[in-house]
């Protein structure tokens, strides 16, 4: 078998989905008309597949921070952090998170998956062991297998089984690290996470949360599930995103712990890569204020993925198991999903398409997320064409 | 505590019915490339055995196994 044979799969798999004119992968985007709206295949659509929680994208102030920003220091930074790419932008955004999230450390990123797959590789090493949540993102995958420790997974939300494997690892248990996510990607599910700190309480293991889904959704003042749980002095690191409901790019590690310098200092994917440029940072910061500002976009959020999630669910659809702003549609059979897809676009309705071996098992999802920034006409007109599509398939 | 014969035979067993090529399955069948398991199907059957021999699976050690009897063996090693 040579090198690039293995590519055979895949190629195959692009040529069945453009054989049938679907392009779920990389749909282009002609024109952004605003958080909600775009155009592809020059008709217009509703976006429902963006994770613009707060739909903060075109925000006035974060609008004006990043213009400003990128005509008084320029586009890029041409550095690391640690070599020549540290601005007062980057510094002053650290500050700002570990105080939103009260914590005493900050580290930011440049992207959210280098911090969520960067941090887990760092803080375990070989001779370690790392519980994971079976339905972790691709980053955390990624980051526990470069960290050399072992690496065990746990049965999604499954605090009990979580608790068998600590059983099992004996002494080792309190030097574990154990990896949750705040809301999950996929199925839009939250972490058991009172459980789960009941559980640190006991065996004394680091836990990590990736909040990338739940920062500015959940908790009074949008620190995520672990305020909204109660649980935050529990949680040792907090890492995230800002590509959500921040409307820009970027990642970051919070944490209260005193070694987090010594940690940044071995995070690679903080290391050797260049840092934000300036104006996203800018915008960045003027979105995590506006999130502290507007707490009422929460609301706007929270109602619409309500809608949404009931909407579907009352319609026959299989459904995640409660309401959040990630809405899947559950398929047993691939090829109605890619259908339902179609169909989708084809009324003016983007969302995700996951399939096997993308999604948690054998199932395949239409995943849509609600944003504040949809309008209750937007979110109705999303739901009559998941329910037309009901219609046609049951004629 | 199990032996690896005891293991071989409850692999064989779960494997039975998922083996997509319907052809006898043996120690020395290759589970994805033989059998046509998916990774996902590989994943799903280790979670029923982790639960039955009381064991933690590493992933580390997924990627060097590639036939039902290698899969035993490493449940009889981690089952020690
Ligand atoms: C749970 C989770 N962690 C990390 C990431 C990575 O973030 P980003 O896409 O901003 O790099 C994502 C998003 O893709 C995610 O869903």
């Amino acid at each position: 078998m040579s090198l690039l044979d293995k590519f055979e799969a895949m190629t195959a798999v692009r040529a069945e989905l453009a054989s049938r004119g679907v392009r779920p992968f990389g749909a282009v985007n002609e024109q952004i008309i605003s958080p909600t709206e775009g155009t592809i295949g020059g008709k217009r659509v509703i976006l429902a597949g963006t994770h613009n929680y707060l739909g903060l994208t075109f925000d006035p102030d974060c609008i004006a921070a990043a213009q400003r920003c990128v005509a008084e220091q320029g586009t890029g930074t041409c550095g690391s952090r640690m070599a020549a790419g540290t601005y007062a932008e980057h510094d002053a955004l650290e500050r700002e998170l570990a105080a939103f999230f009260g914590r005493r450390h900050g580290i930011v990123f440049s992207t959210g998956f280098s911090a969520t797959m960067g941090v887990p590789a760092t803080l375990a090493g070989a001779g370690d062991t790392i519980l994971m949540d079976s339905d972790s993102h691709a980053s955390i995958y990624d980051g526990v297998r470069l960290s050399g420790a072992e690496v065990v997974r746990f049965r999604h939300n499954d605090a009990a089984n979580l608790e068998k494997r600590l059983e099992r690892l004996g002494e080792k248990a309190k030097d574990t690290l154990v990896v949750v996510e705040g809301i999950y990607s996929m199925l839009g599910d939250m972490a058991p996470l009172g459980e789960i700190a009941e559980l640190k309480r006991k065996y004394g293991f680091c836990l990590l949360v990736d909040e990338a889904h739940s920062m500015g959704v959940l908790g009074e003042r949008g620190r995520g599930l672990a305020e909204a749980a109660g649980v935050e002095d529990d949680v040792d690191f907090i890492v995230g995103t800002f590509s959500k409901s921040l409307g820009s790019i970027g990642g970051y590690c919070v944490s209260n712990l005193d070694q987090t310098d010594a940690i940044r200092f071995s995070i690679r994917s903080y290391l050797f890569t260049a840092s934000s440029t300036p104006a996203t940072v800018a915008s960045t910061r003027a979105a995590l204020r506006v999130l502290q500002a507007r707490p009422e976009l929460r609301d706007t959020l929270w109602r619409n993925s309500r809608m949404l999630y009931n909407g579907l669910r009352d319609l026959g659809f299989r459904v995640g198991p409660e309401a959040s702003p990630v809405v899947a549609a559950i398929f047993e059979d691939r090829d109605t999903a890619i259908r339902y897809w179609r169909g989708l676009l084809n009324q003016g309705v983007l969302v995700n398409l996951v399939v096997p071996p993308g999604s948690p098992s054998t199932y395949s999802l239409l995943r849509a997320s609600a944003s504040a920034a949809h309008t209750e006409e937007q979110i109705t007109r999303i739901l009559k064409a998941y329910a037309n599509l009901k219609l046609e398939e049951a004629a | 505590m199990a032996s690896y014969d005891t293991c071989l035979a409850r692999v064989l067993e779960l494997l039975a019915p998922l083996a997509k090529a319907g052809g006898p399955v043996s120690g020395s069948s290759d589970l994805i490339g033989e059998l046509g398991l998916s990774s996902i199907d590989v994943m799903e059957m280790i979670e029923g055995i982790e639960d039955e021999f009381d064991i933690s699976f590493p992933l580390n050690n997924l990627s060097s196994i590639r036939t039902a009897g290698e899969l035993a063996a490493e449940i009889a090693r981690l089952s020690q």
